[in-house]
């Protein structure tokens, strides 16, 4: 611990130096553990000073196959975001417009603009959340200096502290502390999905028209969805489902529950109860209809728990296990493999 | 005596009868002519796999979804079926078309479209509630040009806002 508490302050010492080009070694002062932690902190927080023009190149791992975005960038701080799609052809010209809880997405070749609201987006409370459920769960190791996007950047692994195991890989711009790069990792240390700018450039000096979330002239306005407003009174959202709810017994080491939610999903009233480990989030839907979730178009698998038929299926990182139980259909969505989510899924007892 | 080309072919395929499928297993053993057809047929077998393999894509889920929401929702109108009916190059294909069309969205065909909320609503609905960390996985895409345009959006999603009933219950 000490040595690795030794390195890491060196490591960490290091950083400014190497960005500035110079041979110099560091100061051999001790860093403690937690500027690593302000360190990831400031990252956290940095888009709402930062405004920043780049390409970013996102890649999801499913079991298979591997789904890749590659995405133009134009962000304002502290809140304005415009998304441009190049890849994959099929996206090629379309783009998102995100103001606060608000986003427009534009389809220029059918002349097309949906309008969707979501809450979870512009929640300073729950991001403060996730960030105190971070620096709780996760120790930040701090790595050596390496370059993204023609940038030195400063990396940090997240490691889980009830596993050690390494959960997600940071690389934080060493002048701006802008994340240039993250990939995540399942807990058997393969490759979840990754994030990368190939190329940014810090500037504000971006036209603040084109965050315009008005529908273009001649372009046909789809409503599209209004998430719902998760609340962290857990108790009202279980009176409001409308039936008797069941909350799982057991949760992964550093999971805690950060908001519920009623949501009618097509006509269908659904209690949604979220939680977190500060990096990954996991969702328990329920509903008192005795309807399975369908799969159409989607590939799912079947599994069996404690006398229960379960479907499941993986969207990239993410798993959803659907089965019911006493009248009640369930379904856990979540950023772990299917053996986790079945455990959970065992605890949840109506 | 050497087995044709048809057989081997079969066996390579697992067609043949249990005694069959023997005989072939032991001649192969110690005839090298048929041998070689064996291992030629096989090498074209690997080369059409491998090709297949290479050749195979697959949507995010999300747009695939979205892709088999719209097929459900089509409702090929009977004229149109009648006018290109009479063109006898495309009539069958046409007509394959529309028995799949009709078997997957109408709902006599097999039992009306299939029941529950659709898995994709869930995903979406979970990553939507991931917004507000910077951390979690944020490349769920589900762009504007895969939504279908004729469907109310009350039907997708309809949001039951309850943080103004919790701030009267906790008097926040």
């Amino acid at each position: 611990m000490i040595v690795r508490a030794l390195v890491a302050a060196c490591a960490f010492a290091a950083v400014p130096a190497l960005a500035n080009g110079t041979n110099v070694p560091p100061p051999a002062a001790p860093v403690a553990e937690t500027e690593t932690d302000a360190l990831v902190r400031t990252a956290f927080d940095a888009p709402k000073r930062i405004s920043y023009v780049g390409q970013l190149q996102t890649i999801r791992w499913g079991n298979r196959i591997a789904n890749a975005t590659i995405q133009r960038i134009e962000h304002l701080a502290p809140g304005r975001t415009r998304r441009t799609f190049l890849a994959p052809e099929a996206l090629y010209g379309e783009y998102d417009v995100t103001v606060g809880e608000t986003t427009t997405k534009i389809d220029p070749r059918d002349h097309r603009a949906m309008v969707e609201q979501n809450p979870a987006s512009e929640n300073s409370t729950a991001t403060n959340t996730s960030l105190s459920l971070l620096e709780a769960n996760y120790r930040a190791i701090l790595g050596p200096v390496e370059v993204v996007a023609a940038r030195p950047a400063t990396t940090v692994a997240l490691v889980n502290k009830y596993t050690g195991e390494r959960i997600m890989k940071l690389w934080i711009d060493n002048d701006t502390k802008i994340v240039l790069a993250k990939e995540a990792y399942h807990a058997d240390g393969s490759l979840a999905w990754r994030t990368r700018f190939d190329d940014i450039r810090f500037t504000s000096e971006i036209p603040p028209d084109i965050f315009s979330l008005d529908t273009p002239p001649g372009f046909q306005s789809i409503a599209g969805r209004h998430f719902a407003n998760s609340t962290v009174d857990e108790g009202h959202a279980l009176d409001e489902a409308g039936f008797k709810p069941v909350i799982p017994h057991y949760l992964p080491n550093g999971f805690s529950e950060v908001g519920a939610d009623v949501a009618t999903i097509r006509t269908v009233r659904n209690l949604h109860v979220i939680y977190s480990d500060g990096i990954r989030g996991l969702s328990l839907f329920e509903n008192d209809t005795d309807e399975s979730a369908n799969f159409d178009g989607l590939r799912p698998a079947t599994t069996h728990f404690a006398g229960h038929e379960a479907t499941y299926v993986r969207d990239g990182p993410t798993t959803l296990l659907a089965w019911h139980d006493h009248g009640l259909a369930f379904a856990l969505v979540g950023d772990l493999d299917i053996r986790e989510l079945t455990q959970i899924a065992i605890s949840v007892e109506p | 005596m050497h087995y044709d080309l048809e057989t081997i072919d079969d066996y390579l395929h697992g067609e043949l009868d249990e005694a069959h499928d023997a005989a072939v297993h032991a001649h192969l053993e110690t005839c090298v002519p048929c041998r070689a057809a064996y291992d030629e047929n096989a090498t074209i077998r690997d080369w059409i796999r491998a090709a297949a393999d290479a050749e195979e894509r697959e949507f995010p889920g999300q747009i695939s979804a979205r892709v088999w929401e719209t097929v459900r929702a089509a409702k090929p109108g009977p004229f149109a079926f009648l006018r290109t009916g009479w063109r006898p190059l495309v009539g069958l294909p046409v007509a394959a078309a529309l028995a799949f069309a009709l078997y997957v969205g109408h709902p006599f065909a097999h039992g009306g479209p299939q029941p529950g909320i659709a898995a994709s609503d869930l995903l979406l609905e979970h990553d939507a509630q991931m917004a507000d960390n910077p951390l979690a996985d944020h490349g769920m895409v589900v762009p504007a040009s895969f939504v279908d345009s004729t469907q109310p959006t009350s039907a997708l999603i309809e949001a039951v806002d309850t943080t103004s009933a919790s701030d009267a219950s906790d008097g926040r």
